[in-house]
């Protein structure tokens, strides 16, 4: 077999037109006047892998390499040379466009699925593996920066304090929750607000405590609360958030620059939407334990409508929220309640 | 740091180096070299088509393989954009090899996942780790450089680099801090005499509130200096030629245009939101996509000055760089450039990603073609020499924290 192919000695750039003829495992490559006729083991060259129209390059065993338009040729030469079967798949894949629709389709599936499912299930283990020291560690200095940034010393009577600890040990205890966390008490600027720490303490600010109607409003704000660490919610979200970006960014990293602004938007979507996820599992869990330790949810239900009123007209939709707009949480909370054979009174 | 722009092409427009006859065609390459100054123009022959198939394939392989094709990946997609970069009718040609590339990868992911695990669990040992960035980053990116010229090669002649690590340290860590000890200094002395506080405090407030923008022009004039003077084509030795008022001239003209544009658009599209906003109470769901405006507006700004900035700062190091005896000329057009990226990223969201092969190959496609070489004597009589390979590591950090290689 002879070919046309262009010779690149790799010492100079001058291009040497040549012909290049294939016997019995040797190329032997002759070419215009003032370049001497040459051969080389077919074994000691390396034919690049075909990809989309490029050229087809040899490389040969002394740093030259031919050229090639002839594909066929290539195709020859890769079968006779040394050369990456993996790859002469890979080309054939690029090549079809049914293969190419497969490709499509099993991207599309695993990102939705590790998204969805994936992503999720690895978080939870992990986050169950964490040695609860880990996690004491890791809360304190949290706390600590909160202190420092948000948090001035709550207001609180001592005594009413004292009073809102005890009845959180109690209710943790009648609920079948076991031993309850640290209830510690915050003033601060971020409205009325409660959360819990990885570690399980749970922070309340005053402006909470002052919201809340009665004392089973705020147990069932506690009770939502329990719940995420029961779940450990804060620390499965921080390593799906980690997850996702992982993914995104592997994903649309083969155009880096243009990924970094495109990509924070369905990166916010799908942390957010985790975020709602994970607030109808603590309205759910958290509406158990009211309802073991022999409370009801209606104050639940009833803390949330004065959440809403507060919030006015501000409901939006929950594409973006990390609560999930307050309307469904309030209609999740009273389908809870009258399954459990409460009648709630009718919202003016 | 990561100074974005070209590198959305898979090397800038590095690959561009050399020329495509535009008097002469493929036949030009093999005629005795011609005693007049030839000029190249540069072609980009790939299409969004063929190259949206490679990229699928690679991001299929990829996850089936756990992320281990990703190295593959990558020398697939710099072969792609090399081999159609075509100049006086020869391609460039990408000679980095897989698995080099992946053990470099290992090394970055490891080091990545262990530092954020860290910042996530203990938040003080998270900044020291970001320090570790930092002191490595010289490091990394005179890795990246060497590796990226090595791999490159034009006509059987590969490209190198020459500066040294401690260059590289000079350049990418000496200056920024120097700026922050310079800064922290005289805030110190200003809390120490309270006499002199009166004259210190405002220079402390001064220098690091504008000091930066003073001095960052600088640190990327020296970069681009690092990158451009130390380049070598064979034996062909780079000669650099910038001047730094025009790096100031280009970083005030963007402050320029952030101005305008904030004071001309997005005070009164603000205000217009505001009134919006505030009658769409009725309709809550069109309120969540009025959000995404500012986004987008925030967003058109920084393409804006970013593509400006790119254009002027790549057209006056390209006009200022010789390799041997070859010159060349580059005329990029900031409009272009900012009406080409803004039109890719909108059809990138609208395609969930999938318009990215086909924007990419637009971009390089216009980018190429804005360059062109001289060579007074042809690009026939070009001698390799000696050069040593180098790891990977810097390749792959510099990817992963899209920091800026490009020539």
């Amino acid at each position: 077999m002879t070919f046309a192919a262009l010779y690149f000695d790799g010492k100079t750039s001058r291009a040497h037109r040549v012909e290049v003829t294939l016997s019995k495992g040797f190329l032997l490559i002759e070419g215009e006047v003032g370049l001497l006729p040459f051969s080389v083991e077919m074994d000691d060259c390396f034919v690049e892998p075909a990809l989309g129209s490029s050229l087809r390059i040899v490389r040969l065993p002394d740093g030259g390499h031919l050229e090639t338009r002839n594909g066929q040729a290539a195709g020859k030469l890769e079968r006779a040379a040394s050369s990456s079967y993996f790859m002469q798949i890979v080309h054939l894949l690029e090549s079809r466009w049914r293969f190419v629709a497969v490709a499509l389709l099993l991207c599309v599936s695993v990102t939705w699925g590790g998204v969805k499912y994936g992503i999720p299930l690895a978080a939870q283990t992990v986050a169950f593996a964490i040695p609860a020291g880990a996690l004491d560690d890791m809360s304190d200095r949290t706390m600590e920066q909160l202190d420092r940034m948000l948090f001035a010393e709550s207001q609180l009577d001592v005594w009413e304090k004292e009073r809102l600890v005890a009845l959180f040990d109690e209710f943790a205890a009648e609920s079948g929750y076991g031993t309850a966390p640290r209830l510690l008490f915050r003033k601060g600027s971020v409205g009325p607000n409660a959360f819990a720490l990885p570690s399980g303490i749970v922070v309340v600010t005053d402006a909470m405590v002052e919201l809340v109607g009665s004392d089973d409003e705020l147990l069932g704000v506690l009770g939502h609360e329990l719940a995420h660490h029961r779940h450990r919610h804060s620390l499965r979200k921080i390593l799906q958030d980690t997850g996702v970006y992982i993914i995104v960014s592997a994903v649309v990293g083969d155009a880096a620059s243009i990924a970094s602004i495109a990509a924070t938007l369905p990166v916010l979507l799908v942390e957010a939407s985790y975020s709602r996820e994970f607030e109808s599992e603590a309205d759910e869990t958290g509406a158990s334990l009211m309802v073991a330790s022999g409370r009801q949810i209606a104050p639940m239900v009833a803390f949330m409508q004065k959440m809403a009123k507060k919030q006015g007209g501000k409901t939006g939709s929950d594409l973006m929220s990390s609560h999930p707009a307050t309307q469904k949480r309030i209609e999740h909370l009273t389908r809870l309640a009258k399954e459990n054979g409460e009648t709630l009174s009718v919202e003016e | 740091m990561p100074e974005d722009g070209g590198n959305e092409a898979s090397g800038g427009p590095g690959e561009t180096v050399g020329g495509s006859a535009s008097s002469t065609a493929v036949g030009g390459a093999f005629a005795a070299p011609p005693p007049a100054p030839q000029r190249f123009t540069p072609h980009f022959m790939g299409t969004g088509g063929e190259y949206f198939r490679i990229w699928i394939v690679n991001v299929a392989l990829t996850i089936a393989t756990l992320g281990i094709y990703a190295a593959w990946a990558k020398v697939r997609t710099r072969r792609y954009f090399y081999s159609h970069t075509v100049v006086g009718g020869r391609p460039f040609d990408y000679l980095g090899q897989p698995k080099a590339i992946l053990v470099g990868h290992i090394v970055i992911i490891g080091a990545i996942a262990v530092s954020s695990l860290f910042k996530n669990l203990y938040p003080l040992i998270g900044s020291v780790s970001g320090l570790g960035v930092w002191a490595l980053f010289p490091f990394l990116m005179y890795k990246a450089h060497r590796f990226k010229a090595f791999n490159s090669s034009y006509r059987g002649i590969r490209f190198g680099f020459n500066g040294t690590v401690g260059e590289a340290y000079k350049v990418y860590l000496l200056i920024p801090v120097v700026f922050f000890a310079v800064t922290a200094g005289i805030g110190f002395l200003a809390t120490l005499e309270s006499g002199a506080a009166l004259l210190l405090m405002p220079l402390a407030a001064v220098v690091s509130g504008f000091g930066w923008l003073v001095v960052y022009p600088f640190w990327v004039f020296k970069q681009k200096d690092y990158t451009f003077e130390n380049t070598s084509y064979g034996t062909l030795r780079a000669l650099f030629t910038p001047e730094l008022k025009s790096f100031y001239r280009a970083y005030g003209g963007g402050l320029a245009i952030v101005v305008v544009v904030v004071v001309a658009a997005v005070l009164p599209f603000g205000a217009a939101i505001a009134v919006l906003t505030q009658s769409l109470k009725e309709a809550p769901w069109a309120g969540t996509w009025l959000a995404f405006v500012p986004i987008l507006l925030v967003m058109s700004i920084f393409v804006l000055v970013q593509q400006y900035l790119y254009a002027r700062i790549t057209n006056h190091c390209w006009n200022s760089f010789r390799l041997g005896s070859l010159t060349f000329e580059a005329d990029l057009s900031a409009r272009t450039l900012v009406f080409i990226r803004l039109t890719n990223i909108l059809a990138i969201l609208a395609t969930f990603g999938l318009a990215a092969p086909w924007a990419r190959v637009r971009r390089t496609r216009y980018l190429v073609s804005c360059f062109t070489v001289i060579a007074p004597r042809g690009l026939e009589d070009i001698s390799a020499s000696q050069l040593t390979a180098d790891s990977a590591v810097g390749d792959a950090a510099a990817d992963f924290f899209d920091w800026d290689v490009g020539w």
